[in-house]
């Protein structure tokens, strides 16, 4: 860059040295373009998530590691509980749903078939259930083998939420208990 | 740009537009960079969920874990051993900036944001989503990403 200044009657050209400058911009362009991450397109699932109340009887639910046993009646009546048991291979084996210890089996739903098709099968369970306005429920507790990868539990999760309730609002209240080991 | 005619004048090249151009680069990238994408690890693999709503912004505190295949929870590019700790430190502080007393509900002003590997086993996860739950916090939100070609 350069431009004229005046000084008294003589013309001078002062010059300014950009190179510097310019070295220092290309380092920081250079950081800039090496450090960017194009964002990933990414989705979430929202959930309220309350205290859980451990379920008794059959599957003896745990809450921090200790065996919790339950009266029945004392078992939040607006709550459904969903167990989820492994298979051999760390998936989602069998699923059974119920409100007590004496849980109401739906194996013949869930025990058979890909993942895929166990979820289904348990959306449209539960959206019979939920969407039925004369049925209490409006929360319910996953029971889940702590050995089920994540990726097949979020499986299991979004079917859970993407359960209509009778007053048209999505399923949110859900909870998440781990299973015993062993409990299969 | 200026140049030599006579062989004793050096040819002087205009930088100008160069810096020009160079500094409106830098504000192109100071401007997309995200900040928030310095709290996310993005060598996880997220759960593939088709239906899942896109992630927006909820307007509330998030506190961000990222849960690796091995259970391994790397908050802030550090990996933390005591998980347990770090919540309840979080909580406090939370309390503490919004006059809260111990025991409330943190769940109206604050949000965790799990984002676990899909390769990771259920209990790794669990054990932070109770850790969150015994220091009061309610509402979570499950990161996962979209089915190859079925992005929004």
């Amino acid at each position: 860059m350069s431009w004229r200044k005046r000084k008294g009657h003589q013309h001078e050209e002062v010059t300014l040295n950009l190179t510097a400058m310019l070295d220092m911009a290309f380092q920081l362009l250079a950081y800039l373009i090496l450090t960017f991450h194009s964002p990933i397109a990414e989705a979430q699932i929202n959930l309220r998530m309350p205290d859980p109340v451990a379920v008794g009887g059959e599957g003896s639910a745990v809450i921090g590691g200790e065996p919790q046993r339950h009266d029945p009646r004392e078992y939040p009546l607006d709550q459904l509980v969903v167990n989820v048991y492994s298979d051999h291979a760390g998936g989602v084996g069998q699923i059974t749903s119920g409100t007590s210890s004496k849980n109401s089996k739906i194996s013949e739903l869930t025990a058979s078939g890909t993942l895929e098709q166990k979820v289904g099968r348990l959306h449209h369970h539960l959206q019979g259930i939920f969407g039925d306005p004369g049925q209490p429920f409006d929360k319910m507790t996953l029971q889940v083998s702590g050995d089920i990868a994540y990726n097949d539990v979020m499986q299991v999760v979004d079917a859970c939420a993407r359960v209509n309730l009778a007053d048209g609002k999505r399923l949110q209240n859900v909870t998440f208990i781990e299973l015993p080991a062993g409990n299969k | 740009m200026s140049g030599s005619v006579g062989g004793a004048e050096a040819a002087e090249p205009n930088l100008v537009p160069i810096l020009d151009m160079v500094f409106q680069l830098i504000t192109f990238f100071m401007l997309v960079i995200n900040v928030k994408a310095a709290t996310m690890d993005q060598t996880l693999q997220l759960p593939v969920v088709g239906s899942a709503a896109p992630a927006d912004s909820t307007g509330l505190r998030a506190v961000v874990l990222n849960i690796n295949g091995e259970g391994d929870v790397n908050i802030g590019g550090v990996v933390q051993t005591d998980i347990k700790g770090y919540v309840s430190n979080e909580a406090d502080q939370i309390r503490l900036q919004d006059g809260l007393k111990k025991g409330d509900d943190l769940s109206t002003r604050t949000i965790v944001v799990v984002r676990g590997d899909k390769r990771a086993k259920f209990k790794s996860v669990y054990a932070v989503v109770k850790a969150c739950q015994e220091v009061g916090f309610h509402r979570f939100s499950y990161m996962t990403t979209f089915e190859p070609g079925k992005e929004p």
